[in-house]
């Protein structure tokens, strides 16, 4: 998951977070408000009022109403105070609770503030309330202007989280893309970030500290195949041109014939000195890949150049291409090495009268490019170690260096391409390219 | 015709020289950048083999030069090195033809003649040989008027035979002539000896083709009058 991803989805699951815990602690948070809120206007009603009574003196005040009981409502029924006259209560004091009352045959609830006081002799009760109803609107209000405040807080800090999650880092997306880019060290962009953010700027310059000793590292090996190829193909080329040249003298035919076998040893020598070097020239990514290549067509020219080569044992060559594959990003020159070099074993190593069939198509998806031959086979304990250098499973055939099969390993491996084998010994061996 | 041999390797050059002579040529040995970038604008060549990796010049800069100085003379660059790019590079920059180490005498001297060919404009691009037409541009061969069907190996080896007429081919020589340097693993094998023995096949259903020789032991030879 991309770390942009990851930092929305956290700041989303945070935000999710707030509001879960919001939505289960706010009503009640907001009753307890609302709820002291009116214990403090009702204890506040209540001191008013025993200001009064304490001027007047309860007698008075409450003598001015029948029943001993003062009773006074406000017209909308939202509050109310009473003070009456009644026997000892079992202790004195303040208590506030809700209760319903019923006034001109309505039931309302309310919040009562209970007060039981003595005045001279007399037990008196003094009652402060006030409606439900006025309170839950109060309530209502605040739980409103809660939500509404949460969803504008919710929204401001995910824009706000997203927009800046997305600034910092920006930088992270530009050194992410440098790499995107570079499919080689050679063609980094060397070119430093701007950011004022210390661990990507290390970031930045680590990474293209790294590349530069990559590319050091790159450099330093390709003078060094150079300079080798250099030092061991000049002496090759002096003895084989010095040998030709000797060959035109008059030589008794002995000697001449020992100058060829000379020759021939020398050529050895140049072949696998030209292997090694092509193998580590393409790990040192020296080619280019900028062609595009068609199976069919390499196919076709492959067999073209090598179909002669089997004539002598009378093997016939089948080709079966029904459907092109385009390799882009190839190396003709390369593939076409690949390609020859299985070919020409399918030939080496096959029976006389035999046959190579040689087949592409998709299966999965992936174009395949299979070469069968009609051969001898490879016994199953040395498929593994068919591509390691040096290794001839074929110890009678004495007249290859062994390097055949890593080369086209390597070819393969430039280009993407897998390489699978199967064979069975005395039925012939199967090389399939699975291209990517 | 005048060769410059700019190749820092002395036992080298004097390979070619001793080759060159041989076949008519007269040779100049340049050791160095410096003394090759002197000599290209005292003298005129019709050739100069050049090697790139010079111990004291960039060999690309001295062909550079070497086009700027002359206009007649053909180059083919002789290299060690190979990278990839100075191939293309130096093809690019105008060099007639490109070997890499080590190559064959004879074809160095078969890729003088093709150049000579085409910058002169030889007309005749057809070799009548012991009643055999050999059609060079059109790599085709007839016999009077008819055409032999052979392969495009078998008629690069009929062409290199006759092109080199009179003298022994090893098989190796032939076998680096028409595989060219292809990199498979084989360094020894018989296939010229099946192509051969096929071209002769082929030819002498029109006519004797006893003239294409087996050396024993060295190899083949074209006997041409």
């Amino acid at each position: 998951m991309r770390l942009y991803t990851k930092f929305t989805l956290y700041s989303a699951i945070s935000k999710i977070l707030i509001v879960g815990i919001f939505v289960v602690f706010v009503p009640s948070v907001i009753e307890r408000l609302a709820d002291s809120h009116t214990d403090a206007q009702l204890v506040h009603m209540k001191n008013k009022t025993l200001a009064i009574v304490n001027r007047v003196g309860v007698k008075e005040f409450i003598e001015q109403e029948k029943d001993s009981v003062l009773n006074s409502y406000n017209i909308l029924k939202e509050e109310f105070i009473s003070i009456e006259q009644i026997a000892e209560p079992e202790k004195l004091g303040e208590v506030i609770q809700n209760t319903q009352r019923t006034i001109e045959d309505e039931n309302v609830d309310y919040r009562v503030l209970s007060l039981t006081f003595k005045s001279g002799t007399q037990y008196y009760l003094l009652e402060v309330g006030k409606s439900l109803n006025r309170v839950e609107l109060v309530q209502d209000y605040l739980r409103n202007l809660a939500w509404y405040l949460l969803l504008i807080l919710l929204l401001v800090t995910v824009i706000i989280d997203i927009m800046f999650t997305r600034f910092l880092l920006s930088p992270f997306k530009l050194i992410e893309d440098k790499l995107k880019k570079t499919n080689h060290p050679e063609k980094f962009d060397f070119s430093s970030i701007s950011s004022n953010t210390s661990d990507f700027k290390y970031l930045d310059d680590s990474i293209n500290e790294m590349m530069h000793k990559i590319n050091d590292a790159f450099m330093h090996e390709r003078l060094f195949i150079s300079n080798v190829s250099h030092e061991l193909l000049t002496p090759i080329s002096i003895i084989k041109n010095r040998l030709e040249n000797i060959l035109v003298e008059k030589l008794p035919e002995d000697v001449a014939m020992r100058v060829i076998e000379t020759q021939n040893t020398l050529t050895r020598l140049s072949k696998i000195v030209n292997a090694l070097l092509l193998i580590s020239r393409i790990e040192n990514q020296q080619f280019l890949k900028g062609e595009e290549v068609s199976v069919k067509d390499l196919v076709k020219e492959v067999v073209d150049e090598i179909e002669d080569r089997g004539s002598e044992t009378n093997i016939s060559i089948r080709v079966e291409i029904n459907e092109d594959y385009l390799l882009r990003n190839a190396n003709r020159y390369l593939l076409f090495t690949m390609v020859f070099n299985l070919v020409n074993n399918a030939i080496k190593y096959n029976i006389r009268n035999g046959s190579i069939e040689i087949t592409g198509k998709f299966i999965d998806r992936n174009f395949q490019l299979i070469v069968k031959d009609s051969g001898k086979g490879i016994p199953s304990e040395n498929i593994k170690s068919l591509f390691e250098p040096f290794k001839k499973i074929r110890k009678d055939k004495t007249d290859s260096h062994g390097l055949g099969l890593p080369i086209v390993k390597t070819v393969a491996d430039f280009h993407g391409i897998q390489i699978q084998v199967y064979s069975q010994v005395n039925e012939g061996s199967s090389f399939v390219l699975v291209f990517p | 015709m005048n060769v410059l041999i700019i190749e820092d390797e002395i036992a080298l050059s004097k390979e070619l020289e001793v080759f060159l002579k041989k076949e008519g040529y007269v040779c100049e040995l340049a050791r160095t950048g410096k003394e090759a970038s002197e000599k290209i604008y005292v003298n005129s060549y019709d050739f100069i083999l050049l090697d790139l990796g010079l111990p004291d010049y960039d060999g690309l800069e001295l062909l550079k030069e070497v086009f700027k100085a002359t206009k007649e003379a053909s180059v083919i660059i002789l290299t060690a090195r190979g990278t990839v790019d100075d191939k293309v590079k130096g093809l690019n920059m105008g060099a007639d033809d490109y070997l890499a180490k080590p190559f064959s005498l004879l074809e160095l001297q078969s890729r003088m003649h093709a150049i000579i060919r085409r910058k002169h404009g030889l007309k005749k691009s057809i070799l009548p040989i012991k009643g055999f037409n050999i059609d060079i541009d059109n790599r085709t061969v007839a016999w009077k008027e008819e055409q032999v069907n052979l392969t495009k190996k078998e008629f690069d080896l009929l062409h290199y035979l006759v092109l080199h007429k009179n003298r022994v081919l090893t098989r190796l020589q032939l076998t680096e002539h028409i595989w060219g340097n292809l990199m498979d693993d084989d360094f020894d094998s018989n296939y010229i000896d099946v192509h051969i023995k096929n071209l002769r096949k082929k030819l002498s259903a029109y006519e004797e083709s006893d003239w294409i020789e087996t050396v024993r032991g060295l190899g083949y030879r074209a006997n041409i009058g």
